[in-house]
């Protein structure tokens, strides 16, 4: 009886932390707006990137539909990583060496849980409902939005891992390379969606040089900031249910701890 | 073999921190986002300011919550949400799953 009070408490201290913890991130702030805004984009651009993203969801879509058709139970791993994608990619980080902020993107972390592609589609839900309700990226740059933060972001990260597991990483140092690169990744490609778009009749790849460069001292250490988060989640889960990695970590050698249905495919 | 590659993937780790190190330290005093002001938003800035290059800028958003109180509610609403989802979502499958 107590230890099932003691089970009942500690399961909804959890539920309860989270939900503060949610609450305290998204403290109001003054509107910046993270990722390209509405408008910044000129219209064959923006439609340029929709086409480019457009495919990489659509096939994100395809996989989620196989694989909850396998097995209903990737569901909840699907919510977990949607949720933090969004909450991560909409939070604003001080960083105190250059004295300014940026977000990280969270995808790098969702790609190794579900998968590139999934997370792509996850990354694309989070940016609609930012640009829809709080003000963050719009629904014109949508498209470019997702092709920096949800491809890039999560194609880098969940390739750093794998090549890195490949190589026998400890899963920390794949998961902390995994989270830096990822993050990396994605402001190299919005500074290039930027120079594109907005160079005029200047340099592509100088602008892209020079923006990607002005983003450097925001995103160098935030990335370190990313891929310790990264590796600190991944590493949680690996020791909690090693099978949901089974996809990019065999099994091999390693105690299963659960082959209930929540198990990953 | 196993053993040169886990030295090749932590040294590329290493490089990698050592690169955003010197990096951050080195590129600090000559940061044009700061200039904006403390703690401006780097893609905000940036953005804005390529874009005020070819007369461009960024407009309101479709549903424009800056307005009051709405982008406080928004935000609110969207941090029960998200943190509900994970925490429900955390406990079924490293709660109840692991339980099984």
């Amino acid at each position: 009886m107590l230890y099932k009070s003691a089970c009942w408490l500690r399961n909804h201290i959890i539920l309860v932390l989270s939900v503060a913890l949610g609450l305290i991130l998204f403290y109001p702030t003054p509107a910046y707006a993270m990722h390209i805004a509405e408008g910044i984009l000129p219209w064959h651009w923006a439609a340029i990137w929709y086409a480019a993203a457009a495919v990489f969801v659509t096939i994100g879509v395809i996989v989620i539909r196989r694989r909850t058709g396998e097995n209903k139970g990737l569901l909840p791993l699907f919510g977990l990583a949607g949720a933090a994608v969004f909450l991560i990619s909409v939070f604003p980080v001080p960083v105190p060496i250059s004295g300014t902020s940026s977000h990280p993107c969270g995808t790098p972390l969702a790609a190794i849980l579900v998968g590139p592609f999934i997370s792509t589609v996850l990354g694309a839900i989070a940016l609609l409902i930012q640009a829809l309700f709080l003000a963050h990226g719009g629904l014109t740059t949508w498209g470019a939005n997702i092709l920096s933060m949800a491809v890039a972001g999560s194609f880098v990260g969940f390739g750093a891992f794998l090549v890195l597991r490949r190589l026998n990483a400890p899963i920390f140092v794949a998961g902390f390379t995994a989270g830096v690169l990822g993050d990396w990744a994605t402001y190299a490609v919005t500074s290039f969606e930027l120079a594109a778009a907005l160079r005029g009749a200047g340099s592509l790849w100088s602008m892209w040089g020079t923006l990607a460069l002005a983003f450097a001292p925001t995103q160098l250490p935030l990335g370190i900031l990313e891929g310790i988060f990264t590796a600190a989640v991944v590493a949680l889960v690996y020791q909690r249910r090693p099978e949901l990695l089974k996809h990019v970590i065999p099994l091999t050698g390693r105690p299963v701890v659960s082959t209930a249905k929540g198990g990953n495919q | 073999m196993n053993h040169a590659g886990k030295v090749i993937a932590i040294g590329i780790a290493v490089l990698i921190l050592v690169i955003a190190v010197v990096g951050s330290v080195a590129l600090s005093t000559n940061n044009t986002v700061r200039e904006e002001g403390l703690w401006s938003d780097a893609t905000d800035v940036l953005s804005g300011q390529a874009a005020e290059q070819v007369g461009r800028e960024a407009r309101d958003p479709f549903i424009n919550t800056e307005q009051g109180n709405m982008l406080v509610f928004f935000f609110c609403l969207g941090g029960v949400a998200a943190g509900s989802i994970i925490g429900y979502n955390w406990r079924r499958l490293f709660t109840e799953e692991h339980r099984r």
